[in-house]
């Protein structure tokens, strides 16, 4: 009975199927007629998965439609209908066909378990006996100094050098000699048998035998590091192995197999991500902890179930006892080799401490995490994620060249811009007309003189002697005529004032000229080399530098206050009284008549405001945790004044009033340069503009600083990446021949935070290549070896569908019948029927502006945040405006209130929905707290109702859950100690539900690509929705296809978690893998950047990547049967 | 309009001319320098790419090889300049009769040829930013190769001055070939020894129109004023010498002094703007404020000015172009501290 038959369905007054889809855009080619009939939809007129993938996804379950459901779906179609969704008119996509392997388990969930235990197994092997052993091999009285890894007898600490450790579970820690570069000097590390050490030779100063080596193709700048593998610590090839430690990431990055390119199957289990997973904390639970104020009284509850992140913190909270000593570290830290000789035997003891800190926590911390992470994914997902890898070339070392030079030549042209203005404004100076300079009326125009002392009154003055006093008698003659004014030179001040006669703020700008002096000193030679006349040492980054550009903010000239930063100057009399320093006339000629330009913000800012949104709203939601009140009158003020300026209550000069410019972090930061990054990103030029007309200067500059800030705020990190060369005999015989082939191991926290995302500070937050951002090509410079592809997706609005799918199951059991988990699986841009069109006509705001506030809406930001992201994208919007529009976006969406009684009161009042303001009264009046009267409030009337119920059903549970694998919430967070607490923290519960569902998905993700493709593909980078592996040419299409299936079993085991026993066919495959030689976002971009001018294809000779939908990448992978594999089949 | 009349350098416009050659030359000083050659004035007609072919290349090859034998290695340069009818596709403006065109041969490891290109480009780039007053005139502008030419072989960009809506004239040609297997030419790598053949990136400048896009960057300023702002070390005149007296005639003394100075800048081999004297007095022709304004617009970046105080304690005035106003120094700072001016771009 596992097979629906035709008949059943023809019954149901609903087509299911049919044998030739009326649907023009189907093609209609002979080989469709002849299969059988694929096509499905739902009730709402969903396109479900093909017939033939839903009998092997979901055995179990054979579709059927009872009476029941035909009648619900009635109402969700009306519902459907109210909010402006046309279901009836969507497309439809072709069906697949697929011979996926079979599921081992009798259903999807079954599989899920099944294969990752599997994968887990051979670690937890080697994990259990670890976190089982009560006491560790007692620790060598000494330690041996010796290159190399030396082992210790158990029993009478006899030392014998090997090779690698013997046994393959390690808990294990490395020590950096911070001065000496980031290589390891020592480590240690201990098993159930024995305890190891490992010292490098750099210590012991025994030189390992020189390999002599070509050059390599790098040009060896002798500024850049270059570190091969013979410089870090072996552990053999032999996996399975497994290696715990605090930070793990740190000690794997100084491993020598882990950059090969073959895996090694060596797993690395981070004691810090275990603690993020059980007691992680939210960024102003940090602060707490951080902080050394007395606590609050309502955070007592929580202080005591966490910590900080260092090995110190963790060890005390989980182990309790002794605090440990760190007090040794500090010579790796800012000793030197020498001094770590000194003190070797102290700092192998110090190192082999933490090893055995390490290990206790391991031992209270892994059962805690087990037991509230029960489904055996999470540690496979996490193990995984920790096996990062990044292959590079030469390309890498040109990238890092191309990248400073670019930026040195920028930063030379903005300066060149600053210094010409700068000499220009000087002319100011004459006649004073400073005064009515609207920028430059504040600075110090104060002149110095150039004065020669009183002659002595006896003495002659000492005679200077001429080198040459010319060729002619008529020369001499001269030259001795004058001789006298050359003797005063003795009078001249011994320190001369730099340039006397020129204003003391362009002085600053100047270097004081080398001192001529006959002797030919090679110091001063130098000096004398570098000297140039005129303002050199501006830069963008200065004060003055705005004010040269006589910048404007909608219109008004920019002005500095120490205490408030920058801002700008907005007249509010029409004459001046004539005392002012400030030029009034001025000003009031250039705005005499205060009207704002109405004018769209850019789309590069709602694009920008998307990269940040997840941490400013990690940073809003933690301060609804801990709110603020604002002064009413600040309010009124802020009203009357219909710019995006920041009020603050300061009048100058009693003619002008000086408003802050606005600051991305809100209202109460100072903006210290608008220059910087932050802020120019944030708004459009024509906000931010050069008041003088002839100043084409101005966008220019603002335009370089805009290319050079990604740059200047990367680099530290991105120079400082560890890449480990390899020679041509580590490397297989197709990848030995080219020039150089490194790798990069990223320093990634597997679970980094609350969400238990992954973390790492360079290549999760790299930003996507751009034209205007030096260096933005970052990612691409990953590039896979000869013979090797990388291959990857994107899931597609991951987060949406997870949080839709939750309310879909939810509130009707059916996937796409609320409102907005139709617009996700069918709604389309095309045509207007997504989600962000239908917010953004609804409102009357663009579309882009509508997805960063939907997305910040779903991710728990409330309306106040949508009124701030409104004015932001629309500096024009009055707070009134902003304030109606954002209402009305959240009664679409999210709905409204409801409060329904609580059982008890049913005698005395009518048991309906009351709004929040009748709930209130009604609980007042009963001297009650609303809890007690209502149930909690559920939202009512908005296509996202049914989601946020769901969400915050979830996340006030006292023991929340992921719905995919049933991962709980930090012990940080969870209120099951106090009801009351409930409130508390609930948008970051509410964002948690939704992120970290997300890592779950990602999680099984990573153990499905492994189930099919076994080792033939070795984890490159994850970061949040995106997943790209590095693969053999050969398997690059099967990998490929691998991950369009893996996309489909993910997302069918998440929708049977949650009770759908079906899938719908958008979301079903990836819409395109990528299968590519670089790493970057679309296989096609070319990421052209200042620093890449002529984009990959030209300048670095990479082709284009190919791009595959699911039926490209069938083709490509040699037919539809995957259980055909030969790694399968086996 | 610029566009219809054909240009022409007349004397000091010459002299600033040569001083760019010189800089020329300066930039990169590690090439063989080959000096004149015969011109080949057939190339203009084929595309940029066919000096690879041209028996003048196989010729300036030849004599890298005997007359520079420890620079014939690679990468190497060669510079030669010659004398050639320009056919001038310059939007902007046309050179009136023949011109000089300046060469670097870049011969460089094919293997790293790109990488080489593209540094060339910018290290070209910047050098006319440096000489000019608005390094953001200059981009450099990728050329569609022709249908027939691979683009692994050959490779072309130039670099253009823009002047707002009057257009932009192409100041710098780079064209990358990767010569064909040829025994003519080879030259030993000079990291590793191997004889290699070598990619050849040839950069060409038209030294006048060149030298006309510099003097109208030095015009097209926006600023209030009609100064002429040229770069300091390019300037034909380096420095003027103005004296002011307020009676009607200049002292004995006064004057003497002027002309001590002169000789004074004058040996030192700064280039001493002599046009039209150093008298301001009340029965002179010229005010100060006109005296100075006419320096401004011939671009002398500094004017010593010297009064009847200057006699009695050696302070002088050291007035620049670019800022209008100026500084006090004492005679005895002249002539090092304007040396150190000049030192240095």
């Amino acid at each position: 009975a596992s097979r629906a038959n035709r008949e059943h369905y023809a019954s149901s007054s609903i087509k299911i199927f049919r044998k030739m889809k009326p649907k023009v855009n189907k093609p209609k080619t002979p080989e469709n007629l002849e299969t059988p009939a694929e096509y499905a939809e739902n009730l709402v007129k969903v396109q479900m998965i093909s017939r033939n993938l839903h009998a092997q996804l979901f055995p179990e379950c054979p579709r059927s439609t009872s009476e029941q459901q035909i009648a619900s779906a009635k109402l969700y179609q009306k519902e459907l209908r109210r909010h402006g969704v046309d279901f009836e008119s969507s497309a439809s996509v072709p069906d697949v066909h697929l011979k996926l392997p079979p599921l081992k388990g009798r259903d999807i969930e079954e599989h899920f378990l099944n294969i990752a235990k599997e994968q887990v197994e051979p670690y937890e092997k080697l994990l259990l006996p670890l976190v089982k052993c009560e006491k560790l091999p007692r620790r060598p009285k000494r330690w041996e100094f010796f290159a190399g890894w030396t082992a210790y007898d158990p029993v009478d600490g006899e030392p014998s050098p090997v090779d690698h450790p013997l046994e393959k579970g390690l808990i294990f820690d490395v020590e950096v000699c911070v001065n000496e570069g980031p290589t390891p000097v020592l480590a240690t590390a201990v098993s159930s048998e024995r305890w190891y050490s490992w010292v490098s030779p750099k210590l012991t100063k025994h030189r390992p035998k020189l390999i002599n080596m070509e050059p390599l193709d790098i040009d060896t700048d002798s500024e850049r590091p270059h570190y091969r593998s013979d410089e870090l610590i072996p552990l053999g090839t032999e996996g399975p192995g497994l290696v715990v430690g605090h930070n793990v990431s740190y000690d794997r990055a100084r491993l020598k197999e882990q950059y090969l390119i073959e895996d090694t199957g060596y797993r690395f289990l981070d004691t810090m991500s275990l603690h993020m997973c059980v007691s992680g904390v939210t960024s102003y639970q940090r602060a707490m902890l951080k902080s050394k104020k007395e606590p609050a009284p309502e955070d007592l509850g929580w202080l005591d179930k966490s910590s900080l992140n260092s090995l110190v913190e963790v060890h005390r909270l989980y182990c309790g006892g002794e605090p440990l000593s760190k007090e040794p570290r500090n010579i790796f830290v800012e000793g030197t080799l020498e001094q770590v000789r000194q003190h070797f035997q102290s700092l192998v003891n110090y190192c082999a401490s933490d090893v055995e800190a390490t290990h206790r926590v391991l031992q209270a911390l892994y059962p805690l995490y087990a037991e509230r992470f029960p489904h055996p994914a999470s540690l496979a997902g996490m193990l995984e994620m920790g096996s990062a890898y990044l292959p590079v070339n030469s390309n890498w070392e040109r990238y890092i060249r191309e990248s400073q030079l670019t930026y040195e030549d920028l930063n030379i042209e903005a300066k060149h811009h600053l210094g010409r203005r700068a000499e220009e404004a000087c002319s100011l100076l004459l006649d004073e007309q400073y005064r009515k300079n609207l920028w430059l009326w504040d600075e110090d125009w104060s002149v110095q003189e150039l004065k020669l002392k009183q002659p002595p009154k006896q003495k002659p003055l000492p005679t200077v002697e001429q080198p040459d006093s010319g060729s002619t008698a008529e020369q001499r003659r001269l030259q001795a005529k004058f001789q006298y004014l050359y003797d005063q030179r003795s009078l001249l001040p011994a320190r001369r004032p730099l340039l006397p006669g020129y204003p003391l703020w362009y002085r600053k700008l100047c270097q004081k000229p080398p001192k001529n002096s006959q002797n030919d000193d090679e110091v001063l030679e130098n000096e004398q080399e570098s000297w140039s006349p005129g303002p050199t040492e501006i830069s963008t980054g200065m004060q003055i530098a705005p004010k040269l550009l006589s910048l404007c903010w909608e219109g008004y000239p920019l002005h500095y206050e120490r205490e408030q930063g920058w801002g700008f100057l907005v007249p509010f009399r029409s004459e001046g009284a004539g005392n002012e320093r400030l030029p009034i006339e001025q000003l009031l000629e250039r705005c005499a008549v205060p009207e704002y330009a109405r004018q769209q913000a850019s789309k590069r800012e709602s694009e920008f405001a998307l990269d940040m949104l997840s941490d400013q709203l990690e940073q809003v939601l933690s301060k609804k945790d801990h709110k603020k009140k604002l002064s009413q009158k600040q309010q009124r003020l802020e009203a009357q004044y219909q710019g995006s300026g920041v009020w603050c209550n300061k009048v100058l000069d009693d003619c002008c009033f000086f408003l802050k410019l606005p600051h991305k972090n809100g209202p109460s930061f100072r903006v210290g340069n608008p220059l910087s990054r932050d802020f120019l990103n944030k708004f459009s030029e024509n906000i931010l503009s050069s008041g003088d007309p002839s100043c084409h200067a101005a966008a220019r500059v603002i335009e370089i600083a805009r290319m050079m800030s990604y740059w200047r705020n990367n680099r530290d990190r991105i120079t400082g990446q560890m890449v480990v060369w390899l020679d041509p005999e580590q490397l297989p015989p197709d990848v030995a021949p080219i020039r150089a082939y490194g790798a990069i191991c990223p320093q990634v926290v597997a679970c980094g935070t609350l969400t238990r995302r992954a973390m790492e500070p360079t290549w999760m937050t790299a930003s996507n290549s751009r034209p205007d951002r030096l260096g933005s090509e970052l990612r691409s410079m990953v590039q896979a070896p000869p013979g090797y592809k990388l291959v990857g997706a994107d899931v597609d609005s991951q987060e949406l569908w997870i949080a839709s799918v939750l309310g879909d199951a939810y509130a009707c059991g059916e996937h796409g019948a609320t409102p907005l988990g139709w617009m996700t699986l069918s709604g389309s841009k095309s045509n207007g029927s997504d989600m962000h069109s239908i917010t953004a006509k609804a409102v009357g705001i663009s579309r882009d502006h509508a997805k960063v506030i939907n997305y910040a809406r779903i991710y728990g930001a409330g309306q106040q945040f949508a009124e701030t992201l409104l004015r932001q994208f629309n500096p024009t919007f009055s707070a009134s405006e902003a304030k109606a529009k954002a209402m009305k976006m959240f009664s679409i969406t999210k709905g409204k209130r409801e409060y329904r009684l609580r059982e008890e009161f049913h005698d005395e009042l009518d048991d309906r929905a009351y709004s929040s303001y009748e709930a209130s009264r009604l609980a007042i009046q009963r001297n009650r707290t609303i809890g007690e009267v209502f149930h909690r409030p559920i939202w009512q009337g908005g296509t996202e109702s049914a989601m946020f119920n769901r969400l915050e059903d979830i996340a006030t549970q006292s023991q929340p859950q992921t719905p995919f694998l049933g991962g709980r919430l930090s012990r940080a967070l969870e209120a099951d100690s106090d009801p009351t607490q409930e409130q508390r923290f609930l948008p970051t519960r509410i964002n948690w539900v939704v992120q970290s569902g997300a890592v779950d998905f990602l999680h099984l993700m990573l153990v499905s690509m492994r189930w099919l493709m076994g080792p033939h593909v070795r984890f490159c980078l994850s970061f949040h929705d995106e997943l790209r592996y590095l693969v053999k040419e050969e398997v690059a299409y099967k990998a490929a296809l691998a991950m369009h299936i893996t996309n489909l079993m993910t997302r069918s085991y998440c929708v049977s978690r949650i009770g759908l026993k079906d899938l719908p066919m958008s979301v079903a495959f990836f819409s395109s893998v990528e299968v590519d030689t670089v790493l970057r976002k679309e296989c096609t971009m070319d990421c052209k950047t200042p620093s890449n001018p002529h984009g990959l294809g030209i300048g670095y000779g990479i082709k284009p990547g190919q791009s595959l939908s699911i039926a490209e990448a069938i083709d490509n992978a040699g037919g539809n049967d995957v259980s055909k594999w030969p790694w399968i089949r086996q | 309009s610029l566009a219809d009349n054909q240009l022409e350098l007349f004397s000091h416009g010459i002299v600033y001319s040569k001083l760019l050659q010189q800089q020329w030359l300066n930039l990169r000083p590690l090439a063989a320098h080959l000096g004149s050659s015969e011109n080949s004035s057939s190339d203009s007609n084929l595309h940029r790419f066919f000096f690879a072919r041209s028996p003048q290349f196989l010729n300036n090859f030849r004599k890298l090889l005997k007359d520079h034998p420890r620079k014939a290695k690679c990468p190497t340069l060669i510079k030669h300049h010659t004398n050639s009818c320009v056919l001038n596709d310059n939007a902007l403006f046309r050179i009136n009769g023949p011109g000089t065109v300046l060469t670097t041969d870049f011969l460089v490891e094919p293997y790293r040829a790109l990488e080489h290109f593209y540094n060339m480009q910018r290290e070209s780039k910047i050098w006319w930013m440096r000489l000019s007053s608005d390094p953001s005139r200059f981009s450099i502008l990728p050329c569609p190769l022709p249908e027939d030419l691979d683009s692994k072989m050959y490779q072309a960009i130039d670099i253009t001055s823009k002047y707002g809506e009057a257009g932009e004239v192409v100041v710098e040609k780079l064209s990358l070939v990767k010569m064909e297997d040829n025994e003519d030419f080879i030259l030993p790598d000079s990291r590793t020894g191997e004889r290699v053949i070598p990619t050849v990136i040839r950069s060409t400048i038209e030294l006048e129109t060149a030298t006309f896009a510099l003097l109208l960057d030095g015009c097209d300023h926006r600023r209030e004023t009609q100064s002429l702002l040229l770069n300091r070390i390019l300037a034909p005149y380096q420095c003027g010498i103005a004296c002011l007296d307020g009676e009607s005639s200049l002292s004995e003394d006064l004057r003497d002094l002027c002309l001590h100075l002169t000789n004074v800048i004058s040996q030192s081999g700064l280039r001493l703007c002599k046009e039209s004297g150093f008298e301001l007095t009340k029965e002179s022709s010229q005010r100060p404020s006109e005296y100075l304004s006419e320096s401004d617009m011939l671009g002398v970046p500094y004017t010593l000015m010297l009064s009847n105080q200057t006699l009695k304690n050696g302070l002088l005035q050291l007035r620049s172009r670019d800022t209008m106003i100026a500084e006090t120094i004492h005679i005895s700072d002249v002539p090092d501290y304007l040396l150190n001016i000049f030192r240095k771009d």
